[in-house]
C-alpha cells in the first residue's frame, strides 16, 4: 500500500496512504499531474489538528463508492440527515467544525463538505434569533428601533 | 468566549449550501440576529440561491434565469416566492375574494379568474361578464352580436353552442362549440368560434371561425403572445390530419401552421383530453385516450410530444403510455371508493409539462366494479393503477407525470414518474374536520370494538353501537373528498364536502385543507416518492361573505357545492385557489366564485 505525506500548514508532516489521500480531489489531480513524489506535498491553508480530523474522516469513508452522477437531487440536497458516525465524527467545537469545512472545500472533498454544511444547518434550523446568538455566541448589534423594524417588515415569516 | 459566527467564519462557497438547506423562511427570520446575519440574508448572493434552490421552477425564478446574463434584483422576488409559499404551507390567505354570479342559469356557467379578475358567460343568455375581484364594477357585453357578425355562425348555432373561458396574460379567451351530432364531441372535432378580448375592457380584439370540413380538437391554449390549437381535416373515409395551429393573441395573424407527424393515429375517434404547449414554446404536447383499444373506461391514455420549435415543426418527439385508469379501485377494505381524474399543469414560463392524477375519495359508496380487461363485467378483480402495492391502508397514493429537459436523454427531455402519497384519516378526514350538521351533532363517536359483555345490557349495547354505526354510515355518504396538485410547488388542495341532512342537493359546504410534500426516495419503479409532511386546514383571520365565512378558529367554510365536474370547478395556481360555487338562497340558486390568494400585497 503505496503512502505519501503531506505538510500542514505548521509545518507538520503526515504520513497517509495514497487511497485515503485521494478522497481529496485537489490531491488526488496533483499525484496524477506530477506521479511518483517522495516530498511531503504542502496543504498550507490546513493546520496539523484539522488535517488530521480530515484524514480520519477519509480513513473510515476511503471505501465509499463515488457520489453519482444524478446525486445531486432534490431530496438529497434537502435532506439533513447525517450519518451516525458522520455525527459523531462532527462534534468538535465550533472552531474546529468550521475549520473542517473550509478544509474539505479547499481540499476538494464534497461528501465532507456536505456533512460539515449539514452540521452546520441543523444548527441554526428552526431556532429563533436568540436561539442562533446564544448558539454561536453573536453579539445582538442592532438598535432596539433596528431590531424593530427588521421584526415588522418580517412579522409574517414569525408564524 | 468569542463569538463563533459561521457567517463570518465561512466564506461565499461554504455558506452557500447552508442556505439550500435551510427553511426558506429561515432566511427570512433570521435577519434579526444581528447585522451580520442581516447583510448576508438580504443580499442579492443569497437571494440568488435560495430562490434557485428552494423554488426552483416558480415565475420568479423563471424571470430571474430568462433576466440572464444581465439578471434583476431577486431580493424582493425571493421574499414574494418565501411568502407564497409561508401562507400556504401554513393554510393563511392573504385575501379571499368573492364574486357573485348572475346568470340567470347558474348550471351553464363558465369562468375563469386570473390577474386580479373574474369573467363568466352561460350558455343560456351569452353576456360576458368582467369584474376585478377587488371590487364590484362589472363590464357586461352581450356576445350574440359579435358572433354572428360576418355570418360565419347563425343563430341556432349560438342557441345550442358550449362555452369555454379562459384568461391570462390581460387577455381572455371565449371559444364556442357547436356540436352538429353527438359524434362531434372529443376526437371528432367540432366547428368553433374563437373570441379573443382585452382585460378588463372586454374589448373584442379579433375573432376565428373554425369551419367545415375542418374541426376544433381540445381546447385552445395560449403560450407567450401565441393562440394555439388543433386542427383536424379530414382527408378520406375515416382518415384525417392534425394540424397545429398558433396565431398572435393580440392580432390573430397566423403564425405558424404545421401538420403534426403521424397525426393519422390520433385522428380518428380517440379521445382528446388536453393540448399544450409549453412557455418558451418549444414542445407541444397531447394527451389523448385510445378508445379503439377497448370498449371500455380502461383505455391507456397516451401522451406524445411534439417538436414546435425543438426541431422541425410538428416531428413527433416522443410517445408515452401512461397506463392510466380513471378507476383507483376500493382501498381501506370495502369501506372507499377511489377515482382519479388526469389534467394538465405546467409553470408559468418552465419547459416543464405536468400530468396530473387528481383524487376523489368517497366513503361507503361502492358503484358497481367497472369491468376489468380481458373479464366480462360484472368481476370482482380490483385494479391499482400504482405499481406499489404495499402502501398502508390509510394511505393512497396517485401519481403526477412531467415531462422536463434532460440533455443526456436521446430526445432531450425525459418522462419521469412522481407517486403522491397522501394519508386519509377516516374520523379526522370526515368527521373532525367538519362541524358536524346539527341532525347529526348528537352522534357520538363509534367505538372501534363493542366490548364484550354478557346478558341484556350487553344486547343493549351491541343494539346502541349499531343503530350508531347506521347513523354515522348515513352521514359517511353524504362526504366526499377530493385532492389536486401543483406539483411544481409540491402542494396539494384537498377538499372536504358534506352535505347537510334534508337537503335536496344544492346546499353543501366545504371545507379546504392545503397539504405539503417532501420526497421520500425513489420507489421499486424508479419513481420519484412525494409524501405528505403536513396539511393545514384553510383560515383566515375573521370576516366572510355570502359565499364563505369564517367558523371557529377562524376555519375558512365555503357555501354550497362545487358545481358540475369537480376539475372544472377548481382552478389552483401558484398563487391562488378558485372555486366556483353554489347554493340555494331563498328559494333560487345563487352561485360565487371565490378565490383564496396566498400571494403578498407587496
Amino acid at each position: 500500500m503505496s503512502e505519501i505525506k503531506l505538510l500542514s500548514s505548521d509545518q507538520a508532516t503526515i504520513t497517509v496512504q495514497k487511497e485515503v489521500a485521494e478522497r481529496s480531489i485537489l490531491i488526488k489531480n496533483m499525484l496524477e499531474d506530477v506521479g511518483e513524489v517522495t516530498e511531503a506535498i504542502p496543504i498550507p491553508n490546513v493546520n496539523e489538528s484539522v488535517l488530521k480530523k480530515v484524514i480520519e474522516w477519509c480513513e473510515h469513508h476511503k471505501g465509499d463508492p463515488p457520489a453519482q452522477a444524478d446525486d445531486d437531487s432534490d431530496s438529497r440536497k434537502k435532506s439533513t440527515d447525517i450519518d451516525e458516525w458522520d455525527q459523531k465524527f462532527m462534534q468538535v467545537d465550533q472552531e474546529m467544525l468550521f475549520e473542517i469545512i473550509l478544509a474539505a472545500n479547499y481540499l476538494d472533498i464534497k461528501p465532507l463538505l456536505d456533512v460539515g454544511c449539514k452540521t452546520v444547518a441543523n444548527m441554526i434550523k428552526g431556532k429563533s434569533p436568540d436561539e442562533i446568538r446564544k448558539t454561536f455566541n453573536i453579539q445582538n448589534d442592532f438598535t432596539p428601533e433596528e431590531e424593530e423594524q427588521i421584526r415588522r417588515e418580517n412579522e409574517w415569516a414569525e408564524e | 468566549m468569542p463569538s463563533m459566527d459561521p457567517f463570518t467564519h465561512l466564506g461565499d462557497f461554504e455558506i452557500a449550501p447552508i442556505i439550500e438547506l435551510l427553511d426558506p423562511i429561515d432566511i427570512i427570520r433570521l435577519q434579526r440576529v444581528s447585522r451580520t446575519w442581516y447583510r448576508l440574508l438580504t443580499s442579492e448572493y443569497i437571494a440568488r440561491i435560495a430562490l434557485i434552490s428552494h423554488f426552483p421552477r416558480t415565475a420568479e425564478a423563471v424571470e430571474f434565469r430568462e433576466s440572464l446574463p444581465n439578471p434583476h434584483s431577486v431580493v424582493l422576488p425571493y421574499r414574494r416566492a418565501a411568502y407564497r409559499f409561508h401562507t400556504r404551507r401554513l393554510g393563511l390567505p392573504t385575501r379571499v375574494h368573492e364574486v357573485l354570479l348572475d346568470c340567470s342559469d347558474e348550471a351553464s356557467i363558465e369562468w375563469d379568474a386570473a390577474d386580479g379578475y373574474a369573467a363568466w358567460t352561460s350558455h343560456e343568455d351569452r353576456v360576458l361578464r368582467v369584474q376585478s375581484l377587488e371590487g364590484d364594477k362589472r363590464i357586461l357585453l352581450a356576445l350574440d352580436p359579435l358572433c354572428l357578425e360576418g355570418g360565419a355562425v347563425k343563430m341556432s348555432d349560438l342557441v345550442r353552442a358550449r362555452m369555454n373561458v379562459q384568461m391570462g396574460k390581460g387577455l381572455l379567451v371565449v371559444t364556442l362549440n357547436f356540436y352538429d351530432s353527438p359524434m362531434d364531441g372529443y376526437g371528432f372535432g367540432r366547428r368553433a368560434l374563437i373570441l379573443v378580448f382585452a382585460i378588463p375592457s372586454a374589448r373584442l380584439l379579433w375573432k376565428l371561425p373554425i369551419l367545415l370540413p375542418q374541426r376544433l380538437l381540445g381546447e385552445v391554449d395560449f403560450a407567450q403572445d401565441r393562440l394555439t390549437y388543433i386542427r383536424k381535416t379530414p382527408i378520406a373515409q375515416n382518415r384525417a390530419t392534425l394540424h397545429f395551429v398558433a396565431h398572435n393573441i393580440l392580432t390573430g395573424e397566423t403564425l405558424l401552421e404545421t401538420e403534426l407527424e403521424r397525426s393519422s393515429e390520433i385522428s380518428n375517434g380517440d379521445q382528446f383530453f388536453v393540448m399544450v404547449t409549453d412557455r418558451p414554446f418549444k414542445r407541444l404536447i397531447i394527451l389523448h385516450e385510445d378508445t379503439d383499444a377497448l370498449p371500455s373506461l380502461w383505455g391507456p391514455v397516451f401522451v406524445r410530444v411534439f417538436s414546435i420549435n425543438d426541431g422541425p415543426p410538428g416531428r413527433l418527439l416522443a410517445k408515452y403510455d401512461l397506463k392510466h385508469s380513471p378507476f383507483l379501485g376500493n382501498r381501506f377494505g370495502d369501506r372507499a371508493f377511489v377515482e382519479s381524474d388526469l389534467y394538465m399543469d405546467y409553470p408559468p414560463k418552465g419547459e416543464v409539462f405536468w400530468i396530473v392524477e387528481s383524487c376523489f375519495v368517497f366513503i361507503d359508496k361502492r358503484p358497481p366494479q367497472p369491468p376489468c380487461p380481458g373479464h366480462p363485467a360484472p368481476c370482482t378483480c380490483t385494479y391499482d393503477s400504482d405499481t406499489d402495492t404495499a402502501v398502508a391502508p390509510s394511505t393512497v397514493s396517485f401519481s403526477a407525470w412531467s415531462v422536463q429537459p434532460n440533455p443526456t436523454a436521446p430526445a432531450g427531455f425525459e418522462m419521469v414518474h412522481s407517486i403522491y402519497r397522501s394519508t386519509i384519516d377516516e374520523g379526522k378526514d370526515f368527521q373532525r374536520r367538519f362541524r358536524i350538521p346539527i341532525d347529526d351533532a348528537a352522534v357520538p363517536a363509534v367505538p372501534a370494538t363493542v366490548p364484550p359483555a354478557a346478558g341484556v345490557a350487553a344486547a343493549a349495547a351491541v343494539g346502541a353501537a349499531v343503530g350508531v354505526v347506521e347513523k354515522k354510515e348515513t352521514f359517511r355518504d353524504r362526504c366526499q373528498r377530493f385532492e389536486i396538485f401543483l406539483p411544481e410547488e409540491q402542494c396539494s388542495a384537498t377538499f372536504y364536502n358534506v352535505k347537510p341532512s334534508g337537503d335536496a342537493g344544492a346546499m353543501r359546504r366545504f371545507r379546504i385543507d392545503v397539504g405539503s410534500y417532501r420526497g421520500a426516495g425513489v420507489g421499486t419503479g424508479g419513481e420519484r416518492v412525494m409524501v405528505q409532511s403536513g396539511r393545514m386546514v384553510v383560515r383566515v383571520a375573521g370576516g366572510g361573505g355570502r359565499a364563505w365565512r369564517c367558523v371557529e378558529g377562524g376555519v375558512v367554510e365555503v357555501r354550497g357545492e362545487v358545481f358540475n365536474e369537480f376539475l372544472h370547478g377548481v382552478q389552483w395556481s401558484e398563487r391562488h385557489l378558485a372555486l366556483r360555487t353554489r347554493w340555494r338562497e331563498e328559494g333560487r340558486v345563487v352561485a360565487a366564485i371565490v378565490v383564496f390568494d396566498f400571494g403578498c400585497l407587496w
